[in-house]
């Protein structure tokens, strides 16, 4: 049970003075009960290819397959696999329409026919699992504060029950209390069995968070493993399109002037060993 | 996956060609005159010439035929249905009989007048949005609505409003894709049902839509009063339009083309 990416390219607009390349040659797995994340710069096709997991966009060549479903099936199957992979955009809060936050959590279960009074359950649970007071579902979404208005939206996306969550810079336009809220929770449903793709620029937070690291350099996979595995690359060599987290530059300018420092991106952690080191 | 597609009628290719290059006034003159001209054309037979222009204007401007002819797309459907329509319903001679439906001599000749004559004004009128750019062309109907302020017409604020839509309209393109997009990762099904199901499909779409809009109609005020914005009188321009001789060259050129073709078909 996995979301399968292999070789997959996507050409936009091809044919036309338009026409971009914007991946080429990916390949990925993402399992249910782990945290992937996709780091690049901007215009890397990070974007690009979050959609191509749920079948919103489909392979110019290669495949992508949803628990073996090929993203390229019929209509139903589609239907499926966009049920199994919930995708929340970046700045989701430009998707609310409805009149309450009720009728906007139950968009999706409705598209997909789950029973009402499953609905209004899973509504409840989904919004204490995301902080959301119950007192606000017959508000107007329109009336909740920023960070509110983000965690109805990856809410209204949970509601459906996904199986994989791709999340498109989550936590871009949050402060840093909210961002730590939503990355703990994320954390928490991967340990429940969600698949969960980051897309991100900011690598510190997936070297952090996730189990494994894409990241993309002009639609080309430059790196695929573990955050372990990529920082000792790092270390070694730089990778286009990455510069190390101002920690770790830290780190490793002092262990060139002979300091014994761990690599290590708690900032706390590197104070600590940098006192025992100095005091004799 | 396209939900919508991107190359529409009327965008501008940049490119640096002698038609690029034209006074926007002289393009939008030579454009009313191409087209006064093609509303002229009888004989079908005239429309080559029409076609021989039509590949020596993308030569000019150095733009590839196949994009001249992929901006008529969206009005393929207008221009079958028109010819249709005149096929049909015109009387004379009956050529041919099937039920309620005929078709006369005179049905085809001006179904195949009517229909090029739409297909050819959009293909001219194409040439204009492709190699201006809006903002050169809102400047050009600018200063050509100059005079008329006169009598109270507000040719700055046309002109404003014309940039300002032109410039959005891209911007919109995108906002609704992407909407759609997110609607329809949540489930939405937009292609199935009936016309009413369908309808009220759109509604999820069109509401952040008009969030969107009304939201950057106000950042947008917002920044031309930050910027001093206050209407066309005494605002000087960066590139102030100049009129060249090529310009006054293209036009006489234009119209003498113009009047010689319409005097040809006259003439039969
Ligand atoms: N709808 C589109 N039409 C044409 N080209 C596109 C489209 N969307 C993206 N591209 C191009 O594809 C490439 C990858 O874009 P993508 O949006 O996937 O990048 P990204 O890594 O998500 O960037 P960002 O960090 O800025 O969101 C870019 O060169 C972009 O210009
Ligand atoms: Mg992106």
């Amino acid at each position: 049970m996995s979301i399968k990416v292999d070789s997959l390219c996507h050409v936009y607009h091809p044919g036309t003075p338009l026409e971009t390349q914007a991946l080429s040659g990916v390949d990925l797995i993402v399992e249910r009960g782990k945290w992937v994340a996709v780091v690049g710069q901007t215009g890397s096709g990070k974007s690009t290819l979050a959609q191509h997991l749920n079948a919103l966009l489909l392979p110019s060549s290669g495949r992508v397959e949803v628990d073996g479903i090929p993203t390229t099936s019929g209509a139903f199957e589609l239907r499926e696999i966009r049920r199994k992979v919930g995708l929340v955009f970046q700045y989701p809060e430009h998707q609310l329409f409805a009149e309450t936050v009720r009728e906007e959590m139950a968009f999706g279960p409705r598209n997909w026919e789950f029973p009402e009074e499953e609905i209004t359950n899973s509504t409840r649970k989904v919004m204490d699992l995301l902080g959301l007071p119950h007192e606000i579902l017959d508000r107007s979404p329109f009336e909740l504060s920023g960070g509110q208005k983000r965690r109805l939206s990856i809410a209204s996306v949970l509601v459906s029950r996904p199986d994989y969550l791709v999340l498109d810079e989550p936590t871009a336009g949050l402060d840093a209390r909210g961002r730590n809220e939503l990355l703990c929770l994320l954390k928490g449903l991967v340990k429940e069995g969600l698949g969960v793709v980051h897309v991100t620029h900011d690598l510190e937070l997936a070297l952090t968070m996730a189990d494994r690291i894409l990241v993309l350099e002009k639609g080309k996979a430059v790196f695929c493993g573990t955050p372990g595995s990529l920082l000792e690359e790092l270390l070694e060599r730089p990778i286009r399109g990455l510069c190390l987290p101002p920690v770790l530059e830290l780190v490793s300018g002092l262990r060139s002037y002979g300091y014994s420092v761990p690599y290590t991106l708690d900032s706390e952690e590197l104070a600590n060993c940098l006192e025992r080191e100095i005091r004799p | 996956m396209k939900f919508l597609n991107h190359l529409t009628l009327g965008q501008y290719v940049p490119a640096n060609s002698p038609v690029h290059r034209l006074d926007p006034r002289c393009k939008i003159l030579s454009v009313i005159a191409l087209l006064a001209g093609i509303f002229l054309m009888e004989h079908p037979v005239a429309f080559l010439a029409w076609g021989g222009l039509l590949l020596l204007l993308s030569r000019f401007s150095r733009i590839s035929f196949r994009v001249v002819l992929q901006g008529a797309r969206p009005v393929v459907l207008l221009v079958v249905f028109t010819a249709a329509i005149h096929l049909f319903l015109t009387k004379g001679t009956v050529l041919w009989e099937w039920g309620i439906l005929s078709v006369t001599r005179e049905g085809v000749t001006m179904a195949l007048r009517m229909g090029l004559r739409l297909f050819f004004l959009v293909l001219f009128a194409g040439f204009l949005t492709l190699t201006t750019s809006p903002m050169e062309l809102s400047d050009g109907l600018e200063s050509l609505f100059h005079p008329f302020e006169r009598f109270g017409f507000p040719a700055h604020e046309m002109a404003m409003m014309m940039t300002i839509a032109l410039r959005f309209i891209p911007t919109l393109f995108d906002e609704t894709d992407r909407i759609l997009r997110a609607q329809i990762a949540r489930g939405a099904d937009l292609e199935h049902g009936g016309l009413f199901r369908r309808m009220k499909a759109f509604i999820p779409v069109l509401v952040p839509l008009f969030v969107i809009v009304f939201q950057r109609a106000e950042d947008l005020a917002l920044a031309m009063e930050a910027r001093c914005y206050r209407g066309g009188s005494g605002r000087t321009r960066m590139n102030p339009l100049a009129w060249k001789k090529t310009d006054t060259f293209a036009i006489a050129a234009v119209i003498g083309i113009v009047v010689f073709f319409v005097l040809l078909d006259l003439r039969g």
